[in-house]
């Protein structure tokens, strides 16, 4: 004979999971259950209750990037800023795609190169300082390249300028690593000098040469420059002082080894911590004291075999990263294991300790991001950004729930299955009442599956009505 | 009812109407119950805040092996 109903209040109280098994078997606890993770949350965001809502979409800036009538690779992305001398800013979005780099200059939408004939297709670093955007590639042939804001093209950055892969400034300094021919050699330039590399206060540091792996990272992080190194055995290393030499000189302070950075572009800081991706998966760097010591925490802890298993590590190391403040998110795009474009990213909101995860692309199409970038959009919003392999350039996360205005994703969640408590006890389900801001006038899709049952599905009118359906 | 709008995160307003709970009917018995939600339609939007459901217990199961 039936019990009396009973009432179970299901509140979301965790993101996405992959490793925490197909079931929760808590109780109810006050007639409240909090639910601790989800198997999928997929194009959603989390508001501050844990509520799953689906991802803005995009819309398209300027037009595509061509070269002969086909649109080309975007490799990457960035925001360069001049504050000049008369008090007036000046703005120019800078894109790597294909062979060139080109310049959009305050939010005109229009693209115009100012470099050509570089390789296409390699890993671009983009960096400003001493009033010059500066870019280098993981290209073999190409050389660094600067460029003022002014010049109708880019120059090569210096005749003493070694031929890296990625860079960072430091100390008045401009940092660079990522050299084919030396790749445990860590260089710097002259003092508020990017062009020199030789003599006045250049130089550089061998970080334990020869060791299996190159230098794959560089940041400057809490008045040390922090050093990774990969792919294989890892490490991370500290650069403290000031100067190539004299009292506070440079010194090399190994911290760890057996986890290090894939990559420069999956490398960056989210509050006063930095994050990174790695073979195993992600993590963060986070200082435990003022420059004393730091502690590695494993971000990527909960959904390790999704890591693992659905993402490409062939190709894992041209992953993107960025700092999506605006929405208190560390997002990076990886490849899925079946090809090689980056359809997948991994989303984790650290507003909530510990963090949680949401993915955007996994099980349903999203923007394909072959890069990202957070650049200041109108009314000087920080965006998110994303370039792909066909050459179009997206801002992600628009107010419409459409790609390009009119391609359909799907924001979808499913729970682990709930016994409440028991799975010996037969239970009958009656009723259930979505709580919910509502959207539009329309449906959104509600399913529930018992035991080995096929689901049922219910499409439930955000606009509903008071009686039950 | 009134008229529904999206975010615009360019005004920095919230869309959407009233905040309601929306009633709806289940049918079955179960043991294990798994959920899900999800909205496919270009330019349709989702945010659920929370799930109250009503179920009555018949019982530890019978269906033991024998």
């Amino acid at each position: 004979m039936a019990d009396k109903l009973s009432k179970v209040l299901i509140t979301f109280a965790g993101g996405l999971a992959t490793d925490f098994g197909p079931s929760f078997t808590g109780a109810p606890q006050g007639q409240a259950l909090q639910l601790p993770f989800f198997l999928r949350a997929d194009n959603v965001l989390y508001e501050l209750d844990g509520a799953p809502r689906k991802v803005g979409g995009s819309s398209i800036y300027g037009t595509r990037l061509d070269e002969s009538g086909a649109g080309v690779s975007v490799q990457g992305l960035y925001d360069f800023w001049l504050q000049g001398t008369g008090g007036t800013e000046t703005q120019n979005y800078i894109a790597y795609a294909g062979t060139q780099i080109l310049n959009s200059t305050g939010l005109s939408g229009t693209w115009a190169a100012i470099k050509t004939g570089l390789e296409s297709g390699k890993e671009p670093c983009f960096e400003t300082f001493t009033a010059r955007m500066i870019w280098a590639s993981t290209s073999t042939t190409d050389v660094p390249q600067r460029w003022d804001g002014v010049a109708a093209t880019t120059s090569n950055l210096g005749a003493s300028a070694p031929r890296f892969s990625f860079m960072a400034k430091h100390k008045n300094l401009l940092f660079a690593a990522g050299v084919a021919t030396l790749p445990s050699r860590l260089y710097f330039s002259d003092t508020l000098d990017p062009t020199v590399w030789t003599g006045g206060g250049s130089g550089s540091i061998d970080i334990d040469p020869d060791d299996g792996d190159r230098i794959t990272g560089i940041v400057s992080h809490k008045n040390e420059l922090i050093v990774f190194k990969g792919p294989n055995r890892l490490s991370v290393h500290r650069i403290t002082g000031s100067s190539a030499s004299g009292s506070d000189a440079f010194a090399r302070v190994p911290f760890v080894t057996g986890v290090g950075s894939l990559n420069q572009n999956g490398l960056f800081r989210i509050n006063d911590d930095l994050v990174f991706p790695s073979p195993r998966g992600l993590h963060s760097l986070a200082a435990t004291a003022a420059f004393g010591d730091y502690v590695e925490a494993f971000l990527a802890r909960p959904i390790l075999t999704l890591y693992q298993d659905q993402l490409n590590h062939n190709v894992i190391n041209t992953c993107w990263g960025v700092n999506y403040q605006p929405r208190g998110l560390a997002i990076w795009t990886f490849p899925l294991a079946s090809g090689t474009a980056k359809n997948v990213c991994l989303v984790y909101d650290y507003r909530f300790q510990p963090g949680r995860w949401a993915t955007w692309g996994l099980n349903t199409s999203y923007v394909n991001a072959n890069c990202l970038a957070i650049l200041q959009s109108t009314q000087r919003r920080h965006r998110l950004f994303a370039g792909t392999t066909g050459g179009y350039i997206h801002q992600l996360d628009v107010s419409n729930r459409s790609i390009a205005g009119g391609t359909a994703y799907s924001g979808d969640v499913i729970t682990p299955f709930l016994n409440f408590g028991t799975s010996a006890i037969k239970k009958n389900a009656h009723a259930g009442f979505w709580s919910l801001l509502p959207k539009g006038a329309y449906n959104f899709n509600f399913e529930y599956t018992r035991d080995n049952n096929a689901a049922q599905s219910t499409a439930l009118a955000q606009g509903g009505g008071n009686t039950l359906g | 009812m009134a008229t529904f709008l999206l975010d615009s995160a360019t005004a920095g307003t919230l869309g959407g109407g009233q905040y309601r709970t929306i009633p709806f009917r289940m049918t079955g018995e179960f043991r294990d119950l798994q959920l899900r939600w999800y909205q496919s339609v270009a330019n349709q939007d989702m945010e659920t805040h929370y799930l109250e459901l009503f179920m009555s217990s018949t019982g530890v199961d019978e269906a033991l092996p024998a």
